[in-house]
């Protein structure tokens, strides 16, 4: 019975973790337990490249479809200023690009595997290997 | 004199492709190690006077060409390295010439309480202005050159990278926003007989064979506003103990023997660069100011010993705004001016209008073109022209097209 509470948790922290539908994602080895917004933003434009305990920030992304438009809607950037943004980073030295994956499951697959890995989600594909984050 | 050359260059490199190679064998399975490059090919074409080539005044060139290839790595936790190799051909500038565009290690330090703090060390590129460091990388803006007045491509080299030290980082002011900060100190090596610092001085009369920079040393700031898209930006740049020598050659703006020695010992030369961008949905809006300070003493023969005062200001500006039309179009209007005040008695100025297109048939690939008018000459080099004197009217045709990946 006391998988119940925790997945009332689980269910809790991935509608507060982005919106009603989405949610951020990271590898189930991490050790941040929220994020704020300006992290949120810190990580997927490529201005923040570790997180706390040192491991690399790894950013999967979508290619396409709604979970990826949510999240360029929440981060003010079209399709070609997120692109380009990265690209400055990568051509400077200063960042490596996304994994960019075709489907969800794709994505959280390689967020489970990936030690340092995070991405953007529907709320609703959640899975064994990576916890949503709450936004503080 | 025998010319001196800075090993640094050499040293980062190879130190960068060591770093390179160890973070391969570690981390080619652990997505850490990542490959880029691009390539682009233009074709330039100037009306009323030749600029970069003389070949570029009415049948245009396609000596307009750039290549890039980069490898970054994280080795370890915390610690990011990675080098990019660049070569350019622009006329009669550069000619394909590999360099090391930038190579160096990257530590970031753990988040202290609203700080990010990062050291890095190697060949940095120095954040100098909102565009210095992007100014090869075409997938950064419309047009296919960022402003001249600005971004003078014969002062490139200066702003290009240091090899030396930086601290980065950035301080978190919740309400207030954030503020990116990037310091350094280092130095540089230029070769007297070409590029920036050869052309500077042979325009004017001097044709070096030593050149010594003693050290840079700029910090820049950027305010990213509490306004979603605004930011503002200050960068400081600032080369210390710049001496060359040389031989005075005929027709030289200042009154020496020509074929005598002739040294010039700098004691100021900076450039700072206020700046404002603000991006809203599909606009852009850029706005920058430059202004140049260089001073010194020029020691030479004129039939006597002498010392003359010599000194350079340059007052820059520009405005731009870009509109993403359509997923795949771009658009982009550009008023630049520019005004030169040298030892010599006249000021040299410009001002000119850009209209520019692009054209993204894919993610990777690009296809640009950009018509500027200007009125006046001080993007010129007499060197260049195919004709005696300069025509105050003329303008540049410009097409390009870029691949990345």
């Amino acid at each position: 019975m006391r998988t119940v509470p925790a997945l009332l948790a689980a269910l809790f922290a991935c509608v507060a973790a982005a919106g009603a539908d989405d949610a951020v994602i990271v590898n189930g080895r991490a050790t941040t337990t929220a994020l704020s917004e300006d992290e949120l933003r810190a990580f997927f434009l490529g201005k923040r490249t570790t997180w706390e305990d040192g491991t690399k920030v790894v950013v999967v992304v979508l290619r396409g479809g709604g979970s990826h438009e949510s999240l360029l809607q929440r981060l003010g950037k079209s399709p070609q200023q997120f692109i380009t943004g990265w690209k400055k980073l990568v051509f400077t030295g200063k960042g490596s690009m996304p994994e960019q994956v075709n489907s969800e499951d794709e994505l959280v697959a390689l967020v489970a595997r990936t030690p340092g890995a995070i991405g953007w989600i529907d709320a609703g594909k959640v899975a064994d290997g990576v916890k949503a984050l709450p936004l503080r | 004199m025998p010319v001196r050359r800075a090993p640094m260059p050499r040293l980062c490199a190879t130190g960068a492709l060591l770093a390179i190679a160890t973070a391969a064998a570690h981390a080619a399975d652990d997505h850490n190690l990542q490959f880029h490059g691009f390539a682009s090919q233009g074709y330039f074409l100037t009306r009323n006077n030749a600029l970069f080539t003389s070949e570029s005044q009415d049948k245009g060139t396609f000596e307009f060409n750039e290549v890039a290839l980069n490898a970054v790595a994280t080795p370890v936790d915390r610690l990011r390295v990675g080098i990019q190799l660049f070569a350019q051909d622009f006329g009669d500038s550069f000619n394909n010439k590999p360099q090391i565009d930038w190579a160096y290690g990257d530590y970031s330090l753990p988040t202290y309480g609203v700080l990010d703090l990062g050291i890095t060390a190697g060949r940095l590129k120095m954040g100098h202005g909102l565009y210095n460091d992007y100014r090869d990388l075409d997938v950064t803006r419309t047009s296919v050159f960022i402003p001249m007045a600005v971004y003078n491509p014969r002062l490139r080299d200066y702003f290009l990278a240091v090899n030396g030290l930086g601290v980065h980082g950035t301080v978190n002011a919740d309400a207030f926003g954030s503020f990116d900060f990037m310091t350094y100190l280092g130095g540089q090596s230029s070769d007297p007989h070409e590029g920036t610092i050869h052309d500077i001085f042979f325009d004017r009369g001097l044709d070096l064979d030593r050149v010594h920079i003693e050290a840079v040393d700029g910090a820049n700031v950027t305010w990213n506003t509490p306004l979603e898209g605004l930011r503002l930006k200050y960068s400081l740049f600032n080369l210390r103990g710049l001496d060359v020598a040389g031989t005075i050659q005929p027709g030289a703006i200042v009154p020496l023997i020509p074929g005598s020695a002739a040294q010039l010992n700098f004691n100021q030369l900076w450039d700072t660069i206020v700046s404002v961008e603000y991006q809203r949905g599909d606009l852009t809006l850029a706005a920058e100011a430059e202004y140049w300070y260089l001073k010194g003493l020029l020691h030479g023969d004129a039939g006597i010993p002498v010392t003359i005062p010599v000194y350079q200001i340059i007052h820059s500006a520009y405005l731009s705004a870009a509109w993403r039309l359509a997923p795949q179009w771009e658009v982009e209007g550009i008023w630049q001016w520019n005004e030169v005040d040298t030892v010599t008695a006249a000021k040299d100025k410009f001002y000119g209008f850009t209209a520019a297109v692009r054209f993204d048939p894919i993610e990777h690939w690009l296809i640009k073109a950009e018509y500027t008018w200007i009125h006046g000459t001080s993007l010129l080099r007499a060197a260049e022209q195919p004709h005696a004197g300069f025509d105050e009217v003329w303008g540049y045709f410009a097409l390009k097209t870029t691949f990345d990946f």
